[in-house]
């Protein structure tokens, strides 16, 4: 009988975890040889006309990766180069990859680049950005606030554990039958599990009673245990810059609070950079960046990306939403097929947040923001 | 030492109840939950007016939930919308966002600031208890950008030009 259970369990177990490493298994299959790659896995159209066609969306071409049944992968023509930076007149293929190792390279590196007319938006140089979600809790934007979100994920797997441990041994002392060892044995089970809950629990309390925000989100703690890259308030309301004439925010999407999740320590001087582009207000069109000559706006949302110069977190803009480039110089351009999409995405206030963290590599970097460059001074 | 056990697990026990309880409640009473876990109030579209807690006390207004020109993230709610001005409201912080969009900066703050009045159904005394930040984009007037101006009746509130 007790044999009979621990081979119960274990094949329980067994096939829990099977499916589930199977699963996401099967999903890394599919993506990350592509992605590794540079490319995008996109839904095969076939070839109806029979022409041969190009599979992929504009902008973009078939590539040899695989992504398996009625997949195609699918690599940017030009632009893409290393960690999400653009260069819009860079060909990926034979610029961004060298082609006897395929390995990427940056836009510093890049002589298309170099010379006039490119727009290079992001190396991506500094800062620290998680490949991976922590479940629950996003990507972390610092260091700090990476441990906290880790420790706070692993409070819940102990309790989540702890409760799956009790059923368990509440099953395997239903099942003994009387047998003592077995009720035993049931018993010891539950009990780990909740001593296991309490010591996590106390652990969890005793911090809570030293420091609250030792225990809150991410980003209080990244506050608390900051090792001094960013700043926090010295209460002249300006991130601690005199010159700053941009002041946090305490209400909606752009409090400081809210964006502390985003971009950790830097909170401040990002809310006090929404504050002055947008005001706080999530849909928000520029007054200002338009193409002419139609008056089309280009920069949208909390932090007006600039929707004819830069992607939107995961919607690509680049030469799809306006073209050519809106800039302090030209403002001459036409709106393009993703306008909308485009425009959409940076109206939605969690889309806008996540670009700005990219842009400003994780809110270190406040020079593309002309609010930065007058008022701000961050 | 079972009875020991069979504490814990009875506390175990009543204090998952408490919480799932906890939760049920304050949905039934239209209590959503912070970023960070706390609760707070999103007033009910069926009641005429609400409450606003501020630290200088409660401020009932109507209700600016029943027919909202949008609906927001974090349970927020657009009231006010025109070429001149948007006003926002977040029941979170309970705080109400305002921006001018008109490069008539004054104009557009006196007709959003009477207009502010009229729909919540409140003095400017009251008014001036509630946490507002009344504030002008970059892109409609470079030089006002980034502060907060409050309501210009408030004792708080700033001018935006100092010949004012």
């Amino acid at each position: 009988m007790k044999n009979k259970q621990k081979i119960v369990t274990f094949y329980l177990f067994f096939i829990l975890a099977g499916v589930s490493l199977l699963g996401n298994f099967a999903e890394a299959q599919t993506t990350t040889s592509c992605e590794s790659a540079g490319g995008t896995c996109e839904i095969d159209p076939g070839d109806p006309t029979g022409t041969g066609q190009n599979p992929c969306p504009e902008g973009k071409e078939k590539s040899s990766e695989s992504c398996g049944d009625n997949w195609v992968c699918c690599k940017n023509t030009t632009g893409c180069c290393v960690n999400g930076s653009n260069c819009t007149n860079a060909k990926v293929a034979s610029d961004c990859q060298s082609p006897a190792t395929f390995e990427s390279k940056k836009c510093s590196e890049i002589d298309a680049c170099k010379s006039g007319g490119s727009t290079p938006i992001s190396d991506a140089t500094g800062g620290y950005v998680p490949m991976e979600e922590i479940p629950g809790f996003g990507r972390p934007g610092d260091w700090p606030s990476y441990i906290l979100s880790v420790y706070q994920f692993g409070i819940w797997t102990i309790g989540i554990s702890a409760m799956l441990m009790v059923m368990i041994g509440g099953y395997m002392y239903l099942i003994s039958a009387g047998n003592a060892a077995s009720a035993g044995k049931a018993k010891g089970v539950i009990t780990d599990a909740i001593t296991g809950l309490i010591l996590a629990l106390t652990a969890w309390l005793i911090l809570h009673t030293i420091n609250p925000n030792l225990v809150n989100l991410p980003g209080n703690l990244s506050a608390s245990l900051s090792l001094g890259t960013g700043s926090i308030s010295d209460g002249s309301g300006s991130s601690g810059n005199p010159d700053s004439h941009c002041s946090p925010m305490t209400t909606g999407l752009c409090s400081v609070e809210n964006l502390k999740k985003y971009f950790g320590a830097n909170a401040e001087k990002a809310s006090g950079i929404c504050h002055a582009e947008s005001g706080g207000i999530e849909n928000i069109p520029s007054g200002a960046d338009k193409c002419q000559p139609g008056g089309q706006p280009v920069s949208f949302g909390l932090f007006q990306i600039n929707i004819s110069a830069n992607d939107v977190a995961d919607v690509k803009c680049v030469d799809k939403a306006a073209s050519p480039v809106y800039t302090s110089k030209n403002h001459n351009c036409k709106p393009q097929s993703d306008y909308e999409k485009c425009k959409k995405a940076a109206q939605t206030g969690e889309k806008n947040i996540q670009e700005a963290v990219i842009l400003s590599e994780n809110g270190n970097k406040w020079g593309k923001w002309g609010a930065n460059k007058t008022h701000c001074h961050f | 030492m079972s009875k020991i056990y069979k504490i814990i697990l009875f506390v175990f026990v009543l204090m998952t109840v408490g919480i799932i309880g906890y939760y049920f409640f304050a949905i039934s009473r239209n209590y959503s939950l912070g970023e960070n876990g706390e609760s707070f109030f999103v007033p009910s579209p069926s009641e005429p007016k609400f409450e606003i807690k501020t630290k200088n006390g409660k401020v009932t207004v109507n209700n600016i939930y029943k027919n909202p020109i949008k609906n927001l993230s974090q349970s927020g709610v657009r009231f006010l919308e025109n070429e001149s001005y948007i006003a926002d409201f977040y029941p979170q912080d309970q705080g109400f966002l305002m921006v001018i969009e008109n490069s008539d900066v004054q104009s557009a703050r006196d007709m959003l600031e009477k207009d502010f009045l009229e729909v919540l159904g409140i003095s400017e005394k009251e008014a001036c208890k509630l946490k507002i930040t009344l504030s002008v984009p970059f892109g409609v007037n470079e030089d006002l950008a980034g502060e907060n101006y409050g309501l210009s009746f408030c004792p708080d509130g700033k001018k935006f030009f100092e010949n004012q």
